[in-house]
């Protein structure tokens, strides 16, 4: 079930934010790290949940990345699968193709 | 160090011309940037804190990364300052830019420790990124073909450069209840949406030949779509800016800040109605009109920033006729993406970002550093961005118009399509924008490739179909002869569609058809609305005018049939 705006989160979710520095989309990985790739991120479940939050906003304070949130997902290790159309496109990127990528220019 | 200064292409070209003053100014702007962005980067300021210094100077943090958005006042730029654009895109960013509904260029994936380079890099063009976001008067945009187009009356830079340097830091105005949005024109056919900005002006002439203003305020887009109401038929150009400071002033004072939702003027000129006029005009009747007085001589100053270029009076049209009657596909290109100009020999050539296929808005670096080396050689160095996400060359002799026109074709650049269905205006919608609900540039890119036939787009006529993401509207959806709107169902992407709107003179918003389609259905959509159009539409009429005619019934019909 999504989580709605201000509730804890049930789960499963992962943790996100934007890297400080270079505003990149992050995920809370192994050992409090921040990661890439979605399917690095470590996935948060009962009472462990508030625990992830926390190392997220621990993070913040640490001036490292920058509006930390909770994002449902459905799956598992092997695929993690945001359940909001948004959070998909942000965790994988624009779903279109971007101008002048991948083409030998003029 | 400035490279504009002492470049001949940029005096050349008709922009304001920065002196020392502004130069210093956007100096210490970078300097204090960078200071606040290293202090940032050691944790001495916290993101509360440092967001509204971010936001004053254009920086966003967007759904994948920061956006940076730079200000193109009132859309023009001189051929250096487009390659500077370029440079940036090539060196900051991922080697493209994006052109917005605002005459702005924004950028998706500057990095927050190279953002004070980058403005370096604006302010060595005389370039910045200021007022581009927060509650404050944004830039002021205007007719992509002013001081080029045919049947101008006033050129409307002189003001749009007037109004720039009055709203810029102005220190009453830097936090207004909301953003300010200001578009002028000097010409009968509305060319920038003007009844749907916070204030809107049309430039024009008395039977004396003096100029003046037509006034009108509390235009909007966004959750609330309202056509702007008129206070001022026509306003002496003397008392320009006395009455734009009394309009601010009062918006200034009684606007509601409070909330959101009702912060921007159109709620309170929809409300009050004539007492909003009452109230600017006692505001006005107050102010000190000497020390707002705009002088001849001030009008005059800033006016030879954009005196005309040296024409070539010799010029003629002759060769662009050969080639227009030899080749079919020139003579195509002609028909849709120039626009007549104020002198003979010269017209103006529009330059679609609208490729089939592409992000509408888009252009490569080395796409912009060829339009800015074309306008070197064919068009006095000059450049212009549409508010319908084109460029344009305002000034090309007629006769080198093929070469032009060739020259675009090699780049990617010669797509014929301006006004037709596939010049889309497209905001960035889900793919990059935090606060959107739903993808467009997708939406866009489908319904080009549906309609890649020109035969098909020719026969189909002019129609403007502008695409949201969100209620935020900066796709210009609600004034889309067809507007389409991206909406958030469960999680999900669906789109509402809206029929009947304009932002010209017959200045209109759009009516909601009916119930929203699905992402994979939205397309399929726009293609029965515009079979049902071919059907019935008497000889020669638009999209906009048969559904005028029909109202939304037939089209409801053809829709939800069997639903």
């Amino acid at each position: 079930m999504a989580t709605k705006k201000g509730q804890t989160p049930e789960g499963p979710v992962i943790y996100t934010a934007n890297r400080l520095d270079d505003g990149r989309v992050v995920f809370l990985g192994p050992d409090e790290t921040w990661v890439d790739r979605l399917e690095e991120a470590v996935i948060y479940r009962g009472e462990v949940i508030e625990a992830g939050l926390a190392a997220g906003q621990a993070a913040e304070r640490r001036q490292e990345v920058v509006g930390v949130y909770a994002v449902d997902i459905a799956g598992d290790r092997d695929e993690i699968w945001p359940l909001k159309q948004r959070e998909r496109i942000r965790a994988l990127g624009p779903s279109v193709v971007e101008t002048g990528a991948g083409q030998e220019e003029i | 160090m400035n490279h504009v200064a002492s470049s001949r292409a940029h005096q050349r070209a008709r922009v304001y011309h920065y002196d020392q003053l502004d130069r210093e100014f956007l100096a210490e702007r970078v300097a204090d940037f960078r200071d606040q962005v290293a202090r940032r980067i050691a944790g001495e300021l916290s993101e509360d804190e440092f967001r509204p210094l971010r936001l004053m100077n254009g920086l966003y943090l967007q759904l994948h990364a920061y956006m940076l958005r730079v200000a193109i006042p009132y859309g023009v730029l001189s051929s250096p300052q487009l390659r500077q654009l370029a440079y940036i895109a090539r060196s900051y960013d991922r080697g493209y830019g994006h052109f917005t509904t605002r005459q702005n260029i924004q950028y998706n994936w500057p990095k927050l420790v190279e953002t004070p380079d980058i403005l370096q890099a604006l302010a060595d063009v005389d370039m910045h990124a200021i007022q581009t976001s927060g509650n404050c008067i944004r830039n002021i945009t205007t007719d992509e073909f002013a001081g080029a187009a045919a049947d101008e009356l006033v050129d409307p830079r002189v003001y749009a450069e007037i109004l720039r340097q009055w709203s810029t830091r102005h220190p009453e105005f830097t936090y207004l209840p909301r953003k300010f949005k200001i578009a002028i024109v000097g010409a009968p056919l509305d060319r920038a949406a003007i009844k749907f900005h916070d204030i809107g002006l049309i430039a024009k002439r008395n039977q004396e030949g003096e100029i003046g203003f037509e006034v009108y305020a509390g235009g909007g887009l966004g959750r609330t779509p309202i056509v702007g109401m008129k206070l001022r038929d026509f306003l002496p150009e003397s008392e320009f800016l006395a009455y734009m400071e009394a309009i601010l002033r009062t918006y200034n004072a009684l606007g509601e800040r409070d909330n959101i939702y009702r912060a921007r003027i159109k709620i309170m000129v929809r409300e009050l109605g004539q007492e909003f006029i009452d109230l600017v005009e006692r505001e006005y009747a107050v102010l000190p009109h000497q020390k707002y007085r705009i002088e001849p001589a001030v009008v005059a100053w800033v006016g030879a920033n954009f005196a005309p270029p040296e024409f070539d009076r010799a010029a003629t049209p002759a060769l662009m006729q050969r080639h227009v009657a030899e080749n079919p596909d020139f003579a195509t290109w002609v028909a849709r993406n120039t626009h007549p100009h104020r002198e003979p020999g010269y017209i103006s050539a529009v330059i679609s970002l609208k490729s089939i296929g592409g992000v509408p808005g888009d252009a490569t670096a080395n796409q912009m550093d060829m339009v800015a080396d074309l306008a070197d050689v064919y068009g006095f160095s000059e450049i212009r961005v549409s508010h319908v996400q084109n460029l344009v060359l305002p000034h090309v002799r007629r006769d080198d118009l093929f070469t032009v026109w060739q020259e675009l074709v090699k780049a990617g650049l010669g797509t014929p399509n301006i006004g037709l269905i596939t010049d889309i205006i497209t905001c960035p919608g889900l793919d990059f924008c935090a606060l959107a609900n739903a993808r467009s540039i997708p939406i866009a890119q489908r319904i080009a490739e549906r309609f890649a036939s020109l035969e098909r787009q020719v026969d189909i006529g002019e129609v403007f179909v502008n695409i949201s993401g969100c209620i935020n509207a900066c796709g210009h959806h609600h004034v889309g002869h067809i507007g389409i709107l991206g909406v958030d169902k469960r999680g999900e992407e669906f789109y509402q569609i809206t029929l009947g709107g304009s932002a010209t003179n017959d200045a209109a918003v759009g009516e909601i058809i009916g119930a929203a389609f699905s992402y994979d259905l939205v397309v399929d959509a726009i293609e029965t609305l515009l079979t049902t159009y071919i059907r019935l539409r008497e000889k020669g009429e638009r999209f906009i005018e048969t559904y005028r005619r029909l109202g939304p019934l037939p089209f409801k019909e053809a829709l939800y049939a069997g639903a």
